[in-house]
């Protein structure tokens, strides 16, 4: 099927909850990972990261797919840590709370794509979410809102518009934000 | 910590479920040579020896008139017969034809050496080393490459296992920077360039430890700077190839001057390759081939395409990316290391051999600038943007980080090649 010319070439572009999650920490980030520039298979903070995750909440039931279309029309696509379907909760597992903000847009997404499915707990409520970090012993209760759901909206479009950028955004202000980062090297070795 | 593993003795590299496994044979070659030697963590895994294989040294072949003329052994092929039952028990194809037929020249001594895959960055083979289909699928999975030597040292191959970051926009720059003139150029003498000035800064370097012959140095160093000078209006990649030739050379004039008594047994000449024709081009061969797998097993971990380059004319046979990438690291890790293992005698002439009209480094002499080189690399300097310890090798990782900004944002981030801050 012929698009008409004005319309952007149908491309294989579609938002995750991890690009979501590195936008909100840096564009910059998450334009490089969309140019497949990866830096993560080397760090051993994300390796730990994947040992965690695999090696808790062993009895759950886990890595649950989702997808949904944002309003714009873009594909959303989502990989759920693990959930307790019964209870209606959405778990998402991480290292540490450093970048706890990005964590909770993360899991905010998911509730998302549950919402745009409409798909509710047993009892017709939404879906609620807990972040979980096992190795402090702490979890943090996630909801979404209107106002998030706008946000989310927003993210989605600015990451499209973001994907057609010819160059990278530029590094954040901060430079001791990037330490921790597996992209350091990337953007200041 | 992964790391490079540097195989010296001859035998069969395989998988053995999850680890991989050198399986040690004797050395035909040099009958009765000792087998260790490998640099490999010996004493971090277990030692498993099978008691009932036939143990190496007694089995060797003898009477082998001269290893460089037949680096085969002739004495292997009815020694193999004999021993054809317990290779096949143990998995190998035997085949006693010829002595050139392809077949291991030594037999394995059922000496057997477990290493963990997760350890292992790269493999260097410099011994006789046999590998099969499992064992490349198997590096292959683990995004380990693969470099062989021939007998004489001479770099002959690299396994570079398939892609495993990729990205297609990248690529697309890196053509685009290539096909454009003015882009390509601008490149290739960022190349030359980081090069020139990190050979200068070796001057320096060696220049203040000198009592004597200074003029000389300060000489080359002026004229250095004059060709870097002449780079930087240079026209084509051409062009510039030929500046850098003219920079070695008149940086090579210096060396017998720099090296001071310890080089008196080494002469230059001149730069000479295929096969070198003394000791320190051998030397420089040597070092450059390893600077060269470095580059290359670097640029692997990156989503850059080694095949696309800007100083060297891309290869078909070659990873020229890599040549041009270390083009600008030579200087720091070959070059100082020549000076070091020559000046503290750690490499001597007895070092070297002659075979077909070159000048080769002796196995043994190999060893040792190959244990001086793993140290070389693993050594670390305060990075001054990223305010932490990098080491030497990572160093030419981030060289390749600093291409990858420059394809994404020319105009932002232009790449400017590693210089020696230090």
């Amino acid at each position: 099927m012929s698009a008409p010319n004005s319309a952007p070439p149908r491309s294989s572009f579609r938002v995750g909850g991890m690009l979501v999650g590195y936008y909100v920490l840096c564009p910059r980030k998450a334009w490089l990972s969309m140019r497949g520039l990866w830096m993560e298979q080397e760090s051993t903070t994300v390796a730990l990261g994947r040992q965690i995750d695999e090696n808790s909440y062993e009895r759950e039931q886990k890595e649950i797919m989702l997808t949904a279309e944002a309003p714009n029309g873009t594909p959303l696509i989502g990989k759920v840590d693990w959930a307790r379907l019964d209870a209606g909760v959405l778990h998402e597992t991480k290292k540490s709370p450093s970048a706890e903000e990005a964590h909770k847009w993360q899991l905010r997404f998911y509730l998302w794509l549950l919402a745009l499915n409409e798909v509710t707990g047993p009892q017709g409520e939404p879906f609620a979410g807990e972040l979980n970090y096992p190795k402090q012993r702490r979890t943090e209760d996630v909801r979404l809102t209107n106002a998030h759901t706008e946000r989310l909206q927003e993210i989605v479009q600015s990451l499209q518009a973001l994907s057609r950028q010819k160059s990278p955004p530029p590094r954040r202000e901060e430079r001791s934000f990037c330490q921790k980062c597996a992209f350091e090297e990337l953007c200041y070795g | 910590m992964k790391r490079p593993y540097y195989l010296f003795s001859n035998g069969r590299l395989c998988r053995n479920q999850n680890t991989l496994c050198l399986e040690r044979a004797t050395d035909a070659r040099s009958p009765g040579a000792e087998v260790a030697g490998d640099r490999l963590p010996l004493s971090e895994i277990p030692h498993r020896i099978n008691p009932e294989s036939p143990t190496g040294g007694d089995g060797a072949p003898q009477g082998q008139s001269d290893p460089a003329e037949e680096p085969v052994a002739t004495g292997a092929g009815r020694q193999r017969d004999e021993d054809a039952a317990s290779q096949e028990e143990s998995g190998a194809v035997s085949n006693s034809l010829t002595s050139d037929d392809g077949q291991p020249s030594g037999e394995l001594t059922g000496e057997s050496i477990p290493f963990p895959i997760e350890s292992a960055e790269s493999i260097y083979c410099f011994g006789e080393i046999d590998v099969n289909s499992k064992l490349v699928s198997f590096l292959s999975k683990h995004h380990v490459p693969l470099f062989f030597f021939d007998y004489y040292g001479n770099y002959t191959a690299s396994l570079y296992p398939k892609e495993h970051l990729l990205s297609g926009r990248l690529t697309v720059e890196q053509v685009r920077h290539h096909t454009n003139q003015e882009r390509r150029l601008r490149l290739a003498r960022s190349f030359v360039e980081a090069a020139l000035a990190n050979i200068r800064r070796v001057l320096r370097y060696y220049a203040s430890r000198l009592e004597e012959g200074t003029e000389g140095i300060e000489e080359a160093i002026r004229k250095i700077e004059s060709i870097k000078k002449r780079a930087q209006e240079a026209e084509g990649p051409a062009t510039l190839m030929g500046l850098e030739g003219q920079a070695r050379r008149r940086y090579y004039r210096t060396w017998p001057t720099l090296l001071g008594g310890a080089g008196e047994n080494f002469s230059f000449e001149r730069r000479s390759r295929q096969p070198p024709s003394n000791p320190l081009n051998a030397l420089i061969s040597f070092g450059n081939s390893l600077c060269y797998s470095v580059a290359l097993r670097q640029l692997y971990h990156t989503a850059l395409d080694p095949t696309v380059s800007y100083l060297h004319e891309p290869g078909d046979r070659r990873f020229s990316l890599a040549l041009d990438l270390a083009e600008v690291f030579k200087p720091l890790l070959v070059d100082r290391a020549i000076f070091r293992l020559v000046k503290t005698r750690q490499i001597q002439p007895d070092d070297f051999e002659e075979r077909l009209g070159g000048v080769y480094l002796t196995e043994s002499g190999r060893k040792t600038f190959v244990e001086h080189w793993d140290e070389r690399l693993r050594q670390t300097i305060e990075h001054r943007r990223l305010e932490r310890k990098i080491s030497y090798e990572r160093l030419v990782r981030l060289d390749a980080y600093r291409l990858t900004r420059h394809l994404c944002a020319p105009e932002d981030d232009p790449y400017e090649g590693f210089e020696m801050w230090w």
